[in-house]
């Protein structure tokens, strides 16, 4: 799978170029080299199945955490459409996030809702609601949940409307910032 | 059934007696009918024998040999052997069931993500529509991850109230009452995380309508799901509930009130919204209210002729019930000439495919004997 066309989405939402860019970004700033991988709020997969295809990095154990089950279809079945190394363990969860209680991981990357709840109107779909926008305090507790689940050393990865975001707030170290049409991509490394 | 005197054997005929018989043997309580064995044991067919002392069998072949030496004809032995396998299947299944009601209660069950993953992936190959969203219902709440758990609750609301009628499992009554408690587990952990009362009242409603013993009720009556005519004017008032549940009101208005008042709230609450986006278990209420408008029956009438193109017994059925109605029938015969058929022959293959399911035995052959089918054979399925 190489053109974005080909993903299978559902009916409710599609993803946006922020997607796309955030692999594009985390190709060009990530050394991450082996360990566990979370992707959080995966939607339909975009970001780890542009990784897996044209990226250099090669994972290994990977888990997605979502919490939208309208994407179960288009999620396990971009992931098993791709051409991936045969020892590639992928887990699904189906959880809240701030629930969501593992730790180890080497790599964590998102690309949250666009919105908070406070900027914009509902749309009046549910699921689409959840995936364009959230309350700005569970932005800040999931960046401090991620905190929380990393390695000492572990890279973070997240795209963001806003560009006020500090790393040192939530005690990571910033590696990288970039603007990319519109949005800010960040490279955090848990001190 | 009431077994009045047993001893003249004068009912022996009665193929809902035979049923009867046969019924309370499976249920472990022969003793009961001593009295009758001890008279009237000479008048047995001998096909009635061999199915009032089927043992209990593990394989097909086992089956064939017990067959074989009480006289059972090699043809009917090989259906015989086949409903086995089918009805095997469906024990095997239920035990699954039972299982997961019994485990998923306990509070140390599916505590990490990983837990609830496997609990997932098991679901996955459940192969029950109902219970396969029940437990989900539960095990989304489990995981805290509650837009989920409130789209699976508004599912389980909108689900055929006659699922029960083509895929039950045939509960005993200790298996029933592990359901029960195993439904109000699942509403009280609900409201641990999300307080909406109209949506637990209708959901204990909807639980509760799956049971018909008093045990029932208490899932009503601990959940204050009870509605005062007045409530119910009001829900109608409520642009979102009617229209989107409106099976369910429909249902709780019916005999309540006069069919004027319930013909002229129920035309309020559907529209050509509400209706394309209707779940087949909604459809049922067409039976009792088929909208005049061409626009809405345009909808109707697409939506029952794809749930009878379907495998799925629980659908087809409440197109069967729908026929009732003459309006549908001869609309939708208007459509497809399999409809112009008398509903007695649409019915007796349906219930005759649903007894080769081994899903709701009783229910299959109480209908087929309803519609004046009365094949000892088909008694086996009662007992293997």
């Amino acid at each position: 799978m190489s053109l974005k066309d080909d993903y299978l989405q559902p009916d409710f939402y599609r993803f946006n170029e922020d997607s796309v860019n955030l692999a594009k970004f985390m190709t060009s700033h990530s050394s991450y080299k082996s360990g566990r991988v979370l992707e959080v709020g995966p939607g339909c997969g975009i970001i780890t199945c542009e990784l897996i295809a044209h990226s250099h990095l090669n994972f290994k154990d990977i888990l997605f955490v979502e919490r939208e089950v309208g994407f179960k279809e288009s999620l396990e079945s971009n992931m098993s459409r791709l051409k991936t190394p045969n020892n590639l363990n992928v887990q699904y969860f189906y959880e809240d996030f701030l629930s969501f209680r593992a730790d180890g991981f080497s790599l964590i990357y998102f690309n949250p809702p666009y919105f908070f709840t406070t900027e914009s109107r509902p749309s009046p779909d549910i699921r689409k609601e959840g995936c364009r926008r959230m309350a700005r305090e569970d932005f800040i507790s999931w960046l401090k949940h991620v905190h929380s689940l990393l390695n000492t050393g572990g890279e973070f990865f997240f795209c963001h409307r806003l560009n006020d975001w500090t790393a040192k707030a939530f005690g990571f170290t910033e590696v990288e910032v970039e603007e990319r049409a519109g949005a800010t991509f960040y490279d955090w490394k848990k001190n | 059934m009431q077994f009045k005197d047993l001893t003249k054997c004068e009912f022996f005929d009665d193929y809902l007696f035979k049923m009867g018989v046969l019924i309370t043997v499976r249920k472990g309580k022969r003793e009961e009918l001593n009295e009758f064995f001890k008279t009237c044991s000479q008048q047995l067919s001998f096909q009635m024998k061999a199915m009032l002392y089927f043992p209990f069998l593990g394989d097909v072949k086992e089956v064939g040999d017990y067959l074989k030496s009480n006289g059972i004809a090699l043809k009917q032995r090989l259906k015989i052997q086949s409903a086995f396998g089918e009805k095997k299947k469906v024990r095997k299944l239920k035990e699954e069931i039972m299982e997961l009601l019994e485990a998923w209660q306990k509070e140390d069950v599916l505590k990490s993500p990983e837990e609830r993953q496997k609990g997932l992936k098991r679901l996955e190959r459940l192969n029950h529509k109902y219970f396969k969203k029940l437990f989900t219902f539960v095990l989304a709440i489990k995981s805290k991850n509650i837009p989920w758990a409130v789209s699976l609750k508004r599912e389980l609301i909108k689900f055929s109230p006659y699922w029960n009628l083509t895929r039950g499992l045939d509960f005993n009554e200790e298996e029933d009452q592990k359901l029960r408690d195993f439904l109000l587990f699942s509403l009280e952990l609900f409201k641990d995380f999300h307080k909406e009362d109209e949506g637990v009242k209708m959901l204990a409603e909807k639980f509760a309508q799956m049971g018909h013993s008093n045990e029932y009720k208490t899932i009503k009556s601990r959940n204050g799901a009870d509605w005062s005519l007045t409530d119910l004017r009001n829900q109608f008032k409520n642009p979102f509930l009617k229209s989107e549940f409106f099976d369910f009101w429909y249902l709780m208005m019916m005999n309540r009130t006069s069919d004027a008042e319930l013909r002229e709230k129920f035309r309020q609450a559907i529209s050509v919204r509400s209706l394309i986006k209707a779940k087949p278990g909604q459809m049922w209420v067409f039976e009792y209210f088929y909208p005049p408008q061409q626009i809405l029956r345009k909808i109707i009438l697409d939506k029952l002729e794809k749930m009878w193109a379907s495998n799925a017994h629980d659908q087809r059925y409440v197109v069967l019930r729908t026929l009732d109605s003459a309006s549908v029938k001869q609309s939708l015969a208007e459509r497809d000439s399999n409809f112009k058929r008398a509903s007695f022959q649409l019915k007796r293959e349906f219930f005759s495919d649903v007894l080769s399911t081994g899903f709701s035995t009783e229910n299959a052959l109480y209908e087929l004997y309803l519609l004046g089918d009365k094949n000892e054979e088909n008694l086996w399925w009662l007992m293997i």
